[in-house]
This record gives structure tokens, C-alpha cells and sequence, in this order.
């Protein structure tokens, strides 16, 4: 019995050597570890892609001091990269400092869209508020000191009559030079500015400008959220990227837009935000890809969050960089392409919002900088078609499926109702979710194959309401333009490039039937990029599986033919 | 039925040993090595050789093989000399200036006589540790009268390149000697450095020591030996992953070179040189005086800013000749590196949220997904337990690692499978009264309890202050009752040693540490208002405080305003906040807390860094962490992954599990106490206590009971679960099965211990029957079928019927096992455990197992062979097939030609060994 047991083991061996159809894809060259330093509004998403490509054998360290600290280290090439929420400035407004790269090449790359949040502690009866509103206009006054109690008449209104305890305000404030107080600024200075303009002096600033009375200053994101939520700080409201408060399940506010809702900087509002962000394109501009977000702000959509913003990486493109060397390049190559590619598929869960596909390949082609630095760096994998981001929208580059398919507010969030009694930080990342629903009901009712939405593109079919499991209550979406009903969950672990918004009808297709849609929709973004190709998943019903099928059992044949007479030679050898 | 069998013995074979190299079965534990050396120097005079000094040395490195990227070895001497005019950190390019350091450095390639290495090969970060220079008259460093260095060494300039730069000449003008010591890459490259590294450096290399350098410290050491010439480190092993320069790996072996400085062998008057050499007479005494120091300092004596420790004994000349020959090294070698997967895999990734106390077994299990054509990239992504469940709930994520069930049952039927378990342990870096890192140490419940609530004072404005700590001791090192646990350690000032780092998110790690010292009636007692023995009481903010917790609160608001004044700390004169939650500082991730500990790196937020970028203001002001301890000084707490330990090589403390002290004694010593370490056995001991809970379908750690039963005083109270959690109903056949492929392969091939691919490491104790956990593992093999089946079952914790420990039996043939409605039986039997769907698929949402309408369901070869032989059985063949059931082909051909391939095989071996029979013998 052992004997035949040993010779089922060879046997098997043979078997998959023989079923074995691809080995692990050429790696590139070798790599070097790399360090990066700055945003820590950003920080979440870098240090879970750094893990995510440990496996690929990437060593990248990265110490969150600041986006001010991250440009000056890379200026000082202390780093080998940096990142930082916005670009050089030449002269720093607030500090009056030279804000530059100090000669080193650099081009800007987005990595990752988020929100900037406002986590608070406010109790009541020993209880956490979670459902707090504020306008934009509240936030100015709060912090500048013109409003200083929780029960200020102005934040009654914000809540639609629902008064706040008597509680001291305490704003809370980086200490360091941080690119969250400068999106924060950026945003009161600019839509706010008769409330800020007095009391800032300044407009953007990394660094908060001086005030008296009970602002709180906190190193870091770290230091900002340990202190909001810490027992001295009830009262306390401050800013911070959106994935720091879902890691503490900590409320943050629900910010008034343009259109008239309050809502949460979750990944399909921050989306939907987004799609109005001027990005330079002017590719001889030193500013090339940074971001105005000035219509952002003004963005009458009413899901937008209107504190949206991108992060970027700064990567030293110059051949004799003193820095750099080829192994670091690659490391770094391929570090961004993960990151800007197959890594956004997770930001959304952890509170970031992925890149649309137009400034993913925008960034690939700033990483193709570094193969024209130096030629040996193999930038061949650089392929926008493996990223599996689910913003993507098969033909149309420029479009975002996240914010096609973003749920519109709760009519309890609108200005003059509410405010809607959810726990205002909890989830709600799926639009189809809508509240607690009948996710279960959805999943037994829903796809599995009835009309191949789920099965074939995978993933979380049914979990949601959608159309295809006719339970569709809260899954109803509206399509940007024509009103037309998505179809169907959207997937859960960003695998939605299975499917796809055919461009003539609107109407959201199968990944598999989506290619000929794709394919017939050709043309190149605005700046010449080439369009993603669908990536199609192979559907467990369709014929090729027994195409798949019929080659194994012809491997298992080829094996039965092989193997009796190798087994017989080798034990003649013994 | 034999065939039958035979057919899943082929199944599982031959998706599982295909691409798997064979078991590596290596220890760490196996690869200590000692070396030992005498050394000596001697001094050269009149012809005549003196022996000044002469040591025996012993060297011991804990681990020498399979060595990873960043990790932590254990390096001890004795015999040496006693370390003068040390400094704070043992790394910096400062340390190099201590009077007889034991140095050690990474050097590629391994000695011998036929090739002795080179200084040339060996790692230094900083550009004036391998290079000398100075613009005395006459020009004779200690370096040029080595008597052990050939005459080429000896001149006043050696070594430099050919071509210099114009930055070297610049620096260099009117130096009277110079001596180079290049650098050589891993691909040949010769990096010349030079001062401030002016002719080229290696990438990884800092021109000067740069204060708040980014990179993590470096692993060139110079060690200090204590009065009685004892000495150890932690020594962080560099690879080509993190240092392509070094280049060290599998392929290019390395060795660690310790060189215990006891100063130049001095031949000052150049009598081994050419005549025409010789220093002139005038000269000679200057060279003498140079050569034959024997320190500034005393032994244990701190090296004073700006004033550099004698050259001649110091570890600045550790490449020269003298000190050079003086060596030990010890080969390393190296695991193949984690950079196996393809940044771009074929199809999407699989994603599984949640539990960071898994990272290094996902690592490890990734590579085996990625490189297996039939798998897929499996990608771990981490965020707080509790957040991933409640991804997990909402539909946003289709599986997640957590060590906890969900509060309200999941809205889809859901398993809980086991995969991994571990568990949290307490790292410290913490030093004795000599200088050394402390080896083990004692804790109980209450002492974490009085570094979580705030309770130490940390300084003394703090303490005068505060009332109602004003009888506290000030950290930890000061407490009585931890002096008693661990005698010799000495009482030292430092806000990190007031606290116990850890994770400002939502935690199940969290949530475990704050049951066990719920658990702890003496903790419990002191947290509810009990003075301990000797006074010291609970900050009044966390009185009563209701236990366990998921995130730690910073509940102390005192504000120590006499220290909150200018030129104090401005940062909090600016801006007053509570200063104990400062110190407190925990962080977001269980990863950096490891980090932080490895290399001290204390993260209290009090000092105060000036001045602002902005002139005459306080803006940009800002607390920072305190930074790195100084070494022979540290003291340090942090909550950390067992996994994470085990890899960098953090020492983990003993915790209590049971006392039988009373509560108000003041104990001297540890006796009547039980601590246990967070080993194999104290895992195995507490995995021995675990129970299935099928309220909430998992196996909940009762800390209670550890606590309260005598038979569990040997079990480690840091054991957690951690289980995956995946929906059995909703996420479709392809996700289902990728799903049900994953978790095969931890209830099996991933619970193989070693540190191949695809193994288990260090930190996880395999769920095994040998470690009393083959249920867990027998649950897990039945959830993955049924999360490939996605008919909503969730089978029972425990298989009923007969106990699946029998592995000799033949396998239960297909018609035993009823099939799940619309899954086809012949696939479905391939060796497999069928399951039964819970209450028809649309049941209510619990999870509970409905035991007997499971009774049909009877163990198989695979819940058989997972508990009784994990090490030949592979993960993959249910699961493997499911993708295929929808198929025609699958539903008869493939049994088919596995029956035909195999009763071939099976003739021909008949044929042959009939044949051959006689010969084989």
C-alpha cells in the first residue's frame, strides 16, 4: 500500500507539472530599498500598499512627518521619494520660506483621492453624538474663534433645530506642517473667505495660522485623533484624512455642499467631488497634474464631499540623480505602479477614494520617467489593463464609475430636514447597502448566474439590492445623464472592471460582453493615453470552461500515456 | 471503493505537491553558534615583542541560518575588554569614537584562510567610519605604526583613487594623511567614500551622522562590554531586500565579523619598515604617542560631547590591520527572499480585511498562492478586527481575518473558520544595571493595568502636581512591585517607561489584553480603587473602569501648568494639552509598535521641537516623539503580534496566570506566581483550554478560567484565534470556490510549520491534533467546502459522528453523504466533506450549526488527514474542483480518466514489481 501510495505521489507530481501552464511572470530587475517621508493625511494608503507589496519582494520605508517635512527632505535628498498633499510653492505663504525642490528633478504623481474629515467628540448623556452636521461656513467660524459653544445658534441651524449641549468648542489643529491643514484652509480661505480671510491673514497654509484661546496643536494624524478622542477633549472637533476616524469607528461630520446635503467624505462622494478637480495637463508645466479645487467645492452635485482632495508622490526623474541608483528606480517603478494600479482597489474600504483611470494613466506615465532616467529600469508591466480599480468605465477614460454609481443623499441629510438619525460614520461604502437592508435577501434572491450579473464578474453579487436580484429597494441608482438604472450590486472587492457602462445605452454590461462594447469604443484620453482593455473573468458556465476542461482531460490523458512506461523505467532503474 | 480512494489520494496530490518544494523542517533554534579567540596587542620595541593585553574571547550568535530581511539576531561576548567613553547609540557614527567597543559588522562573503575577508566587504553607514584623515605634523596616527599592517598601509596617504573630486579636493586641502577604505558593492562596484563620502558612496550610505535620518538605524554596532568584559545586542541582519549594496541572500552568503578592540599593536619606531620608511627620529615619539594610548576614559565612563575617545584604542581604526586580525566571523545564510509574486498577477487579487496579528503568516502564504497556476494572489489587507467586521456585515467586503465573533450576527450565513493562532505578547527593550539587555522579564495584570490608565506620574512636575498621584511611583522601573518580579533592573526617568505602547484603533488585541487583566482579581481590585501593597492607586480617570475594551480610551486630563511656561516646553505653553495621554502616544498599527521596540525608538510625545519655520512665532512648533533610547539605558513596553516578534526578534515578556499571593502582600520576590512565556508550550498549554462556543460559532479565549482553573497555570494568557470569516451564501461560485481553495489550505498545508513558502512561522503554533487543535483544523477543512458550495451551510464546530482521527480508514464512499441540493455528488466526493445546508438556505442568520441535520455528513479522508497528518496533505482538492461542477466534463470525465491513469499506473507498478521484485530487495 505504501508502494502505491508513493507512486500516486509521483504520478501527481507529473500531473501538475503537466498542468501547470504559467510560472510566476518575469520578475524585473533587482530591487533596492527605498525610503519616502511626508503626508500623514495619506499615510494609511501608503503603509497598506507597502505591505501589500512585500511579497513582491519591495522594500519601501516611509515616515509620515508631514508633507511640509516630505518636500523639505526630498529637496535635502534625505529621501528618495516624498509625498505630499500639494506641489512646491516656491515661497511658503505663511513662513515666508523657500518651498522648493532645491534643484532636484521632481514630477508630481496622484497616488490616491480621499476626504478631509472632521472627527468630534461632542457627549451627551454620557453618549458619543455621531450624527453632527455643519455647513462649511460653521467650520470658518469654529475655528477662527467667532463660534465657541456646541449650543451656538448656528450649528442649531446646521442640525435643522437640534440643539447641541453646552459644551466649549475645542478646535484641534496640526502642529506640524501638514497638508491636511492646507486643504482645510484652502477650503474655508476660499469659500469662506469674508468669515477666514479676518482671521487667517493668509489664504492656503500648511501651517495653521496662530490663534488664541482653546485651539489644541497635535503632531501628526496620530497625535490629532489620540487627543479628539482622549477625555479631555470632549468639545473637540479637528480635520484629518477620512480612514483615520473609520479605523477608530469615530464620528466625523457630515459637510454641507453646494447642493445642499450634508455628507460624508466616503469613497463615492470624494468621487463624485473629484470630477471636477482642473487638473493641469499642461505636461511642460512644473505643475503638471496638480489639482484646482476651487470647482470642487462649488460642485452642486448633492453628493459631493466638498473637502475632496489628492495626494501626491514626488519621484526624482533626473539621470544623475546622486540618490538613485537602478535597483532604487525599480523599486520605486514598481512600488507606484502597485500603488496607483492593482492598489487602489482597497482605498475605498479604508477610507480613500481610488483614482479615476485617466490620472492612473497619467501617473504611469510619470513613472515612465524614471525607465527614461535610466533605461534599465523595466517599466514593461506598467499596464493600465491589471489595475482591477473600480472606477473605471470601459471606453470613457475620463469617467468614474465610483461616481456614476455614488447613492444619492438620504432626503434626511438635506438642508432644512433631518438630520437623518444613522450613526453618520458607520459604513455605507456600498451604495447598494442602502442602510441595513435586506443584504441577505439580496444574496439568495440576487444573481448567482439568474441573469449573470454576479456570477461571472464574481464577487459580491447579491449582497446588495441590485435590479438583477429584484429586491432592488435601496439599490436604485441613478446614471449621470440618463437616469438609467445600474444593474445590479456593485461589486465589493473591486472587481467591477467586469462590468462595464456600455457608452451607447448607458446600461451597465456583463465584463464578458463588455469587451466588444470596449473594444468598439476605442480612442485615447485627452492627452493621447490609450484606452484600458476590459479585463473579462472567466465565467464558470460558459463554454471555454469546458474548453479548459477538455485540455486538462487531455493532459490527464497525455499523463496516462507517459506515465506508466516512465514509472516501469524508473523502477527498472532501482 | 478503492478506487475511490485512490482517486482522492491523486486529487489531493496533485494540485497539492506539484510546484511545493519539499518541507524545509530547519529550527531557528538549531543555528546557535559559538566561536572563541584570544586576542592580544602587543607593542614592538628594540626588537622585542611585549605582549600588553591579552583576552579570551567568546562569541555566541543565536541564529545563524535562514536568516530574513531585518531581523533581529542575539549577539553575546565575554572576555572582553571593558568598554571607556561610551555613547548613547551603539549605531550612530558617534559610537565609533568609544574606547575598546566591541564592534561588529555585516561583511559579505565568508572567511577562510585561502580568503580571509576585507574590511572592503563589510557594511558601515557613515562616511568617516571608513576613512582617516588630518593635518598633523608630523603625520603619524595610531594606523601608521600598526605593526600588523604590510608597509603599503603604513604611508601617509593609502588608498586613495586615482582621480579625485573636486569636493574631495576642496575638503581634503592641507591634510597631512589620509587613509581610504573603500567600500565594494555586491555587483563590484568599489565606492571609494572618503570625508563626508566625497568621492562616492554606496546608495545606502549617509555622507555624516544626520540627525533625524529617515532610514532606520543601521547594523554596524559598537557593542559595549560591561566591568566584567560580558556583552550583548540585538543585531539587525541586512539582506539584499533592504541593502543591494551588502547584497546578501541565499545565493551570497555573509558573516557576522565581531572585532573586539583592544587597541593598535604598535611598531612606532617603523622597525618591520624599509629603512627608507621609518619615521625620523624627531618623529618616533609623536608616532609612539599616537600608537600606544590605552584611553582617555574609564571603564563604564561616558564619552563627553566633543571629545573623541583615544585612537588608538577606540573603534574608529576597527579596519586596521591590528584591530582587523583580531576577528571572529561567523558564517550566515539566508532564507530565499519573500520577492517571489508578480506585481502584476493574472485576475484579480483575492482580498481578505483584517487582523494585522496574521501579517507575517499571510506573507509567507503568499508566495505559495501566486506561484500556484492554480490559485490566485492572495492579498491580506489589514485594518482593525472590528472594522473589518463591520465591512464584513455591510456587504462591502467579502472576508475577513478577526479573532472575535460579530456583536449581532452577520445578515448572511457566515463561517468562522480558524486559521491561524497566536496571539499578542508584550515586547520590551529594557536594560540592567550593567548596561545589558535585560533576557526575561515578569509581568502581571496589574502592573499593565497601571501602565495603561496613566497611573505612573513619569515626571516629577508631573507628580508635584497631581495630587492624586502624588504617592505613585513615577514609571514602571520605579514600582516595588516590578522591582520584586524582575530584581536588577535599575530605576530610570523616561516617559516610555510609564506607559505600554499600543494601538489607538479598534482592536481585538486590544479587547484580549483588556480581558486578561479584567481576569486578574488583583488587577480588578486595583482598578476599582485598591491601593496596591505599597499605595501606589488607579489615575482617578480610569477608576472603575468597565473591562474588556476594544480601543483603549486616554481619559487623564491633567495639565502640569508650572511646566507648561516658556523656555520649558514651548510647544505646550503654546498649546496646553494633557500631558500623560502624551506620553501614552499609542499608535495605528500593531506593525510600528514592533518596529519601535526593535530599535527603541520611544514614542512619547513631549519633546518639544523649535524653533518654528515661521521667525518669532510658535507656529509649526511641534511635540515629537522622544526617539531612540540610548543603549545600555532603554526602557520600553509595547503590545505586539506574536508573528511580529518571532520575525524581528523582539524579546517578549512572561505574564502571569495565576497567583495564589494574597492580594495585599508585599511580595519580595516571585514566588507563589506563576508567569509564562509566549513559547510553544505555554501556546499549546493555553490552546488546550479553548472550547467551542457555538452561540457564536468561534472558540472563545475564557480568560476567566485560564485564570481561575490550577490546570491552566501553564497556559500563555496572550492566545488568540484568529479566524476567517467568509460568507456561505452570496459571493458566487468563483469567489466561493477561490474562497473555499484558501481555506483548505489553512486548515491544512498553511499550518506546516518552518519558513518555506507557504509555511507557517515563527509566533503561530500549528493547528495540529499533536498541538490539540485538529478540530479547529477539521472545522476549518468543512468550512471551506462549505464556502465553495455557497448553499448558506455553516457546519457544525465539531464534526459529529465518529472522531476524525482514524486516518488509516478508508474513505466513506460517495453514496454515504447525502449532496447539497444542485451540487453535483461526483465532484463533490473527490475526497471531501459534503456539506449540509442550515435550515434550507434562507434560515435564520445565526450561524448556529443544527447538529442533526449534519449527521449524514461523516469525516473523510481529508478531516481525517487534517487533523492526523497535516505535513503530506495539500489544501486545494474540494475546493479545486468546485470552479468545474457546472460542467459537463467535469461531471464524468475527469473520475474517468483518473481511474484510467491510475489503474494504468497501478498495472504497470504491478507488472513491474512482479518483474523487478528480487532486484529491488
Amino acid at each position: 500500500m505504501f508502494r502505491m501510495r508513493a507512486i500516486f505521489a509521483a504520478l501527481a507530481v507529473i500531473t501538475a507539472g503537466v498542468l501547470s501552464t504559467a510560472g510566476p511572470a518575469a520578475a524585473g530587475g533587482a530591487h533596492a530599498l527605498i525610503t519616502g517621508s511626508g503626508s500623514s493625511w495619506s499615510s494609511n494608503a501608503i503603509n497598506q500598499w507597502i505591505a501589500d507589496v512585500h511579497s513582491n519582494g519591495l522594500q519601501v520605508v516611509f515616515s509620515a512627518n508631514g508633507s511640509a517635512s516630505g518636500r523639505q527632505d526630498y529637496a535635502n535628498k534625505t529621501v528618495d521619494f516624498a509625498v505630499s498633499d500639494i506641489g512646491f510653492q516656491g515661497t511658503d505663504p505663511a513662513t515666508g520660506a523657500s518651498d522648493t525642490s532645491g534643484g532636484r528633478s521632481f514630477a508630481y504623481l496622484p497616488i490616491v483621492a480621499g476626504g478631509t474629515a472632521l472627527p468630534y467628540q461632542i457627549k451627551q448623556g454620557g453618549q458619543l453624538v455621531r450624527n453632527l452636521r455643519l455647513s462649511g461656513e460653521t467650520v470658518a467660524r469654529i475655528f477662527s474663534g467667532q463660534i465657541k459653544n456646541w449650543n451656538d445658534p448656528q450649528i442649531k441651524r446646521d442640525n435643522n433645530g437640534r440643539t447641541l449641549p453646552d459644551l466649549t468648542i475645542i478646535p484641534v489643529v496640526h502642529s506640524e506642517g501638514s497638508g491636511s491643514t492646507y486643504q482645510f484652509t484652502r477650503y474655508l480661505a476660499k469659500d469662506f473667505a469674508s468669515v477666514w480671510g479676518g482671521f487667517s491673514g493668509v489664504g492656503a497654509t500648511e501651517y495653521f495660522p496662530q490663534s488664541s484661546g482653546s485651539t489644541v496643536r497635535e503632531n501628526g494624524s496620530d497625535g490629532v485623533m489620540n487627543f479628539i478622542s482622549s477625555a479631555a477633549a470632549n468639545g473637540a472637533i479637528g480635520y484629518d484624512e477620512y480612514s483615520y476616524a473609520l479605523g477608530k469607528n469615530y464620528p466625523v461630520a457630515k459637510l454641507l455642499n453646494t447642493g445642499g446635503y450634508f455628507t460624508l467624505p466616503n469613497q463615492y462622494n470624494v468621487a463624485v467631488a473629484l470630477t471636477r478637480a482642473v487638473i493641469n495637463t499642461d505636461k511642460s508645466s512644473p505643475d503638471y497634474l496638480l489639482q484646482n479645487l476651487d470647482n470642487v467645492y462649488s460642485y452642486g452635485d448633492p453628493r459631493v464631499y466638498p473637502m475632496s482632495s489628492y495626494s501626491y508622490a514626488i519621484i526624482p526623474t533626473a539621470a544623475d540623480d546622486s540618490k538613485m541608483t537602478t535597483a532604487k528606480r525599480q523599486t520605486l517603478a514598481d512600488y507606484l505602479d502597485y500603488s496607483v494600479c492593482q492598489g487602489q482597489g482597497e482605498m475605498g474600504r479604508v477610507g480613500y477614494s481610488p483614482l479615476p483611470i485617466n490620472l492612473v494613466q497619467a501617473s504611469f506615465d510619470q513613472i515612465l520617467k524614471l525607465h527614461a532616467a535610466d533605461s534599465k529600469v523595466d517599466v514593461t508591466s506598467v499596464n493600465v489593463t491589471s489595475c482591477h480599480n473600480p472606477t473605471f468605465v470601459a471606453g470613457n477614460p475620463k469617467a468614474n464609475y465610483l461616481a456614476r454609481v455614488a447613492p444619492q443623499p438620504q432626503a434626511c441629510d438635506r438642508t432644512g430636514a433631518g438630520p437623518c438619525q444613522d450613526n453618520g460614520n458607520t459604513g455605507q461604502l456600498n451604495p447598494n447597502q442602502g442602510g441595513a437592508t435586506s443584504s441577505a435577501g439580496g444574496s439568495s434572491s440576487g444573481s448567482n448566474g439568474s441573469t449573470g450579473s454576479g456570477s461571472s464578474s464574481g464577487t459580491g453579487s447579491g449582497r446588495g439590492t441590485g435590479t438583477s436580484g429584484g429586491t432592488g429597494t435601496n439599490g436604485i441608482l441613478t446614471a449621470p445623464g440618463g437616469g438609467t438604472t445600474a444593474t445590479g450590486p456593485l461589486t465589493a472587492a473591486g472587481r467591477t472592471v467586469g462590468r462595464k457602462l456600455d457608452p451607447t445605452t448607458g446600461q451597465y454590461v456583463l465584463g464578458n460582453n463588455a469587451g466588444g462594447a470596449a473594444n468598439g469604443a476605442t480612442n485615447g484620453t485627452a492627452d493621447g493615453a490609450p484606452v484600458a482593455q476590459t479585463t473579462t473573468l472567466a465565467d464558470p458556465q460558459s463554454p471555454s470552461t469546458d474548453i479548459a476542461l477538455g485540455v486538462l482531460a487531455g493532459a490527464l490523458l497525455l499523463s496516462l500515456l507517459v506515465l506508466p512506461p516512465a514509472v516501469s523505467s524508473r523502477m527498472a532503474k532501482r | 471503493m478503492r478506487v475511490a480512494a485512490a482517486i482522492a489520494a491523486l486529487a489531493l496530490a496533485t494540485v497539492g505537491l506539484g510546484p511545493i518544494p519539499p518541507a524545509a523542517a530547519i529550527g531557528p533554534a538549531t543555528s546557535a553558534v559559538t566561536v572563541r579567540k584570544t586576542v592580544q596587542r602587543t607593542f614592538l620595541a628594540d626588537g622585542r615583542t611585549t605582549v600588553v593585553d591579552k583576552r579570551n574571547i567568546a562569541l555566541t550568535v543565536d541564529q545563524t541560518t535562514g536568516l530574513r530581511s531585518l531581523q533581529l539576531i542575539k549577539v553575546s561576548w565575554s572576555g572582553a575588554r571593558p568598554t571607556a567613553g561610551i555613547t548613547p547609540d551603539q549605531n550612530s557614527d558617534l559610537a565609533q569614537n568609544e574606547e575598546y567597543p566591541f564592534a561588529l559588522f555585516e561583511c559579505r562573503g565568508i572567511d577562510s584562510a585561502a580568503h580571509p575577508l576585507s574590511p572592503d566587504t563589510c557594511w558601515t553607514q557613515y562616511g568617516d567610519e571608513r576613512f582617516s584623515y588630518g593635518a598633523d605634523d608630523p603625520a603619524y596616527p595610531a594606523w601608521r605604526s600598526d605593526a600588523k599592517a604590510a608597509a603599503a598601509e603604513r604611508g601617509a596617504i593609502v588608498g586613495a583613487p586615482a582621480r579625485q573630486t573636486p569636493q574631495c579636493t576642496s575638503l581634503l586641502f592641507g591634510t597631512t594623511y589620509q587613509r581610504w577604505l573603500p567600500f565594494v558593492g555586491a555587483d563590484g562596484t568599489v565606492y571609494p567614500g572618503g570625508v563626508q563620502g566625497c568621492a562616492g558612496q554606496a546608495p545606502e550610505a549617509s555622507p555624516a551622522n544626520l540627525s533625524g535620518n529617515l532610514s532606520l538605524p543601521s547594523n554596524e554596532t559598537f557593542g559595549v562590554s560591561d566591568a566584567h568584559g560580558t556583552g550583548s545586542t540585538n543585531f539587525d541582519v541586512f539582506t539584499a531586500e533592504d541593502h543591494a549594496s551588502l547584497g546578501c541572500s541565499s545565493t551570497v552568503p555573509c558573516s557576522l565579523v565581531a572585532v573586539p578592540i583592544v587597541g593598535i599593536s604598535c611598531d612606532a619606531n617603523g622597525e618591520l619598515l624599509p629603512a627608507s620608511s621609518r619615521p625620523a627620529p624627531a618623529d618616533a615619539p609623536a608616532a609612539a604617542a599616537n600608537c600606544t594610548g590605552s584611553g582617555n576614559f574609564a571603564p563604564g565612563q561616558t564619552l563627553p560631547s566633543q571629545a573623541p575617545g583615544d585612537p588608538a584604542v577606540s573603534g574608529a581604526l576597527w579596519w586596521s590591520a591590528s584591530n582587523w586580525s583580531n576577528r571572529l566571523s561567523v558564517p550566515l545564510t539566508f532564507a530565499p527572499a519573500d520577492n517571489v509574486c508578480s506585481l502584476h498577477g493574472s485576475g484579480a487579487p483575492v482580498d481578505v480585511y483584517g487582523s494585522e496579528l496574521l501579517v507575517q503568516a499571510t506573507t509567507s502564504w503568499a508566495p505559495y498562492f501566486c506561484l500556484n497556476s492554480h490559485l490566485f494572489d492572495l492579498n491580506h489587507v489589514q485594518t482593525p478586527e472590528p472594522q473589518a467586521r463591520s465591512l464584513l456585515a455591510q456587504g462591502n467586503v467579502e472576508a475577513i481575518y478577526t479573532s472575535q465573533p460579530p456583536d449581532a450576527p452577520y445578515p448572511v450565513p457566515t463561517v468562522n473558520a480558524p486559521v491561524a493562532v497566536s496571539g499578542f505578547g508584550i515586547a520590551y527593550a529594557l536594560d540592567n544595571a550593567d548596561g545589558q539587555p535585560v533576557a526575561h522579564l515578569k509581568l502581571d495584570g496589574r502592573l499593565l493595568a497601571k501602565l495603561l490608565t496613566e497611573s505612573y506620574p513619569s515626571q516629577i512636575f508631573v507628580r508635584a502636581a497631581y495630587t492624586a498621584l502624588a504617592d505613585n511611583p513615577l514609571n514602571i522601573t520605579f514600582d516595588p512591585e516590578f522591582q520584586a518580579l524582575n530584581p536588577g533592573i535599575p530605576a530610570r526617568t523616561a516617559d516610555a517607561a510609564a506607559t505600554l505602547l499600543t494601538v489607538n484603533s479598534d482592536s481585538d488585541v486590544v479587547s484580549a489584553l483588556t480581558s486578561y487583566i479584567d481576569a486578574d482579581p488583583e488587577a480588578r481590585a486595583w482598578l476599582d480603587g485598591e491601593p496596591d501593597p505599597w499605595g501606589m492607586v488607579v489615575n482617578p480617570a480610569y477608576k472603575k473602569i468597565a473591562l474588556p475594551v476594544d480601543n483603549w480610551p486616554l481619559l487623564d486630563t491633567f495639565e502640569p501648568l508650572d511646566e507648561y511656561q516658556p523656555g520649558r516646553n514651548d510647544c505646550l505653553y503654546a498649546a496646553p494639552t494633557p500631558y500623560l495621554p502624551l506620553v501614552a502616544a499609542p499608535t495605528a498599527r500593531l506593525f510600528s509598535i514592533g518596529l519601535d521596540l526593535q530599535f527603541a525608538l520611544a514614542q512619547s510625545q513631549t519633546t518639544c521641537v523649535l524653533p518654528s519655520p515661521i521667525p518669532g512665532s510658535l507656529a509649526g512648533a511641534k511635540l515629537v516623539a522622544n526617539g531612540r533610547q540610548a543603549s545600555g539605558r532603554r526602557a520600553m513596553f509595547g503590545t505586539v503580534s506574536l508573528g511580529d516578534a518571532a520575525r524581528e526578534g523582539l524579546t517578549l515578556a512572561s505574564l502571569e496566570s495565576r497567583s495564589t499571593v494574597g492580594r495585599g502582600d508585599r511580595i519580595t520576590d516571585a514566588s507563589g506566581r506563576t508567569f509564562v512565556a509566549p513559547d510553544p508550550a505555554g501556546l499549546r498549554a493555553a490552546a488546550q483550554t479553548l472550547r467551542p462556543d457555538p452561540r457564536s460559532g468561534t472558540w472563545p479565549i475564557d480568560h476567566t478560567a485560564l485564570r481561575t482553573t490550577p490546570a491552566n497555570a501553564a497556559a500563555y494568557p496572550g492566545l488568540m484565534v484568529v479566524y476567517a470569516a467568509v460568507p456561505t451564501r452570496g459571493l458566487g461560485s468563483m469567489l466561493g470556490a477561490q474562497y473555499g481553495k484558501f481555506l483548505s489550505f489553512a486548515a491544512a498545508r498553511g499550518q506546516q510549520a518552518g519558513t518555506a513558502q507557504g509555511d507557517l512561522p515563527d509566533g503561530f503554533l500549528p493547528m495540529t491534533g499533536a498541538n490539540g487543535l485538529g478540530t479547529l483544523a477539521n472545522f476549518t477543512a468543512r468550512a471551506a467546502t462549505a464556502v465553495s458550495a455557497q448553499q448558506g451551510a455553516v457546519p457544525p464546530l465539531v464534526a459529529p459522528g465518529p472522531t476524525p482521527s482514524s486516518s488509516s480508514g478508508p474513505a466513506p464512499t460517495a453514496s454515504t453523504t447525502p449532496a447539497a441540493p444542485g451540487v453535483p455528488t461526483g465532484a463533490t466526493n473527490l475526497g471531501g466533506n459534503p456539506q449540509v445546508p442550515v435550515g434550507g438556505g434562507n434560515g435564520p442568520t445565526n450561524p448556529v450549526p443544527a447538529g442533526p441535520s449534519t449527521r449524514g455528513a461523516s469525516p473523510t479522508a481529508r478531516g481525517a488527514a487534517s487533523s492526523g497528518a497535516p505535513r503530506t496533505i495539500d489544501a486545494e482538492p474540494v475546493s479545486a474542483r468546485t470552479p468545474l461542477l457546472g460542467s459537463t466534463v467535469a461531471g464524468w470525465a475527469l473520475p474517468l480518466m483518473f481511474a484510467i491513469a491510475i489503474a494504468a499506473s497501478a498495472g504497470a507498478i504491478a507488472i513491474r514489481l512482479r518483474a523487478g521484485g528480487s532486484r529491488t530487495r
